[in-house]
């Protein structure tokens, strides 16, 4: 019986180091990079927000370009964003250089606005909020800065391919106290810093697109949460200005004789 | 020294210290736009990867639109992407067998042993599917990425359609305007969450 015994002893506890190894790989516990309690503040925030079936926000926003000069040029705009769950949504900007656009969607056609231009281009995409910002940011590529917050479930999208997740500190954006939690995935790095509290709403994000030259960075603070909002479906109706020329999406324009679309 | 002498001393002093400010005088004029009105909009180039704005990453925000500068636009195709073999997620999942220990030794004599076994496979089964299902929305992403950065060959943002050395013509044909400047065509399309001039295939009937 000695045999037996000896051969299973390195046999069970080589089971036990190789699979305790896989499952660190597929459970957060054990992995050193994931702190559970910034996961926690975050499903906490994201378990919040998509528990609001209506509300409005207004943020400041800036992004960074680097230019060919190597100079690195910060833009920025004023968002704001109307949410009806499951399937409305209005997110209008005005750039810093007074330029206004935005993007309507209300559950069966989806339109993107330029008020300067005064054009507008629509498509029908019946769906919900995910669906529409899905199709708008990738089929369409219309950036959509912040549109990770305002998703039906938020936690798949925040939550998306993360590697690394840490509670950095207690600190207070514009007077309010927050979690300041550093996020990681393969794409980029991000910084939230989340209310600490019974309503713990985003107050500041910062992505660094990491993969990119300069590794320029979007930063946004929420400087207004209105749970309380009173929105109504006429409101997420797109009315075209007087004059308003209807464009299509150039995904959709026919090719130039010649340009293949190889 | 007479006095004509010394006024010609005093006239090359001055004209040294006058030649040597110009540079400086330059070098100011350049630092307030080159007398260019002081507006802005010399060049700069608005878009890049964070102009998207995502927690995701590259979503909307990869174009590299030059919306300030000349030329016609294109997406930014240097974007640096991982990887993709031929069938990643089918290596990925062949793969796992093989880094699997066999932890089967005595079946029957130990159970505990037969339950864990179970949930390692019910988990593989599970980490199997999301690879898979994460596989699909990747693909799919890139081949969208792929598809509409060649598909939008040749657009022009809006100053530099104005830059255009033509007073174009402008045809309406049904509800679409066409604008012609030289002998190509274009329509006004968003692309990349901006208004562009787009080149068409020429009207019917033109």
């Amino acid at each position: 019986m000695r045999g037996p015994v000896h051969f299973l002893v390195p046999v069970l506890a080589l089971t036990f180091l190789l699979g305790n190894s896989a499952l660190s790989e597929s459970k957060a516990p054990d992995n050193p990079d994931i702190d559970q309690e910034a996961v926690r503040l975050l499903d906490a925030s994201a378990s919040f927000l998509e528990s609001q079936r209506s509300f409005s926000l207004t943020s400041e926003t800036a992004y960074e370009v680097l230019q060919e000069s190597g100079q690195m040029i910060e833009f920025g705009a004023i968002r704001k964003g109307k949410i009806k769950r499951p399937d409305k949504f209005r997110i209008s900007a005005e750039d810093r250089e007074g330029e206004q656009h935005g993007a309507i969607f209300d559950g069966q056609k989806l339109t993107v606005f330029d008020i300067d231009e005064n054009v507008y281009a629509s498509v029908a995409h019946p769906g919900d909020i995910d669906q529409a910002l899905e199709y708008l940011t990738t089929e369409l590529q219309t950036p959509t800065p912040l549109a990770d917050f305002f998703y039906n479930r938020p936690q798949d999208v925040w939550k998306e391919g993360l590697i690394s997740a840490q509670y950095v500190a207690d600190e207070k954006i514009n007077g309010t106290p927050c979690a300041h939690l550093a996020l990681r995935n393969e794409r980029v790095d991000f910084q939230i810093w989340i209310t600490l509290g019974n309503k713990p709403l985003p107050r500041r994000v910062v992505i660094h697109y990491k993969q990119h030259p300069g590794m320029p960075q979007y930063r946004a603070e929420f400087r207004k949460w209105n749970l309380s909002a009173k929105l109504q479906d006429k409101d997420f109706v797109f009315k075209p200005s007087k004059g308003a020329e209807k464009i299509p999406f150039a995904a959709h324009t026919p090719l130039a004789a010649g340009e293949d679309e190889k | 020294m007479s006095f004509m002498q010394t006024k010609r001393i005093l006239l090359v002093v001055l004209s040294i210290v006058a030649m040597s400010l110009l540079p400086l005088s330059d070098a100011l004029s350049r630092g307030r736009g080159g007398g260019g009105g002081g507006r802005g909009g010399g060049g700069f180039s608005r878009s890049g990867p964070a102009m998207g704005g995502s927690m995701r990453g590259n979503r909307g925000g990869s174009s590299s639109m030059q919306r300030n500068r000349g030329g016609s636009t294109q997406r930014d195709r240097a974007t640096p992407r991982p990887d993709k073999g031929p069938d990643r997620g089918n290596q990925q999942r062949d793969k796992r067998p093989d880094q699997r220990p066999d932890n089967r030794p005595d079946r029957n004599d130990n159970l505990d042993d037969r339950t864990d076994d179970r949930q390692d496979r019910v988990d593989d089964i599970r980490d199997d599917r999301k690879e898979f299902v994460d596989d699909v929305h990747k693909e799919r992403r890139e081949y969208v990425e792929d598809r509409y950065r060649y598909r939008v060959g040749t657009a022009l943002s809006i100053s530099s359609w104005r830059s255009l050395s033509c007073t174009p013509t402008t045809v309406i044909v049904g509800n679409v305007t066409y604008y012609q400047c030289n002998s190509v065509w274009y329509n006004r399309a968003y692309s990349g969450g901006s208004v562009t001039y787009v080149v068409v295939t020429t009207p019917s009937g033109y």
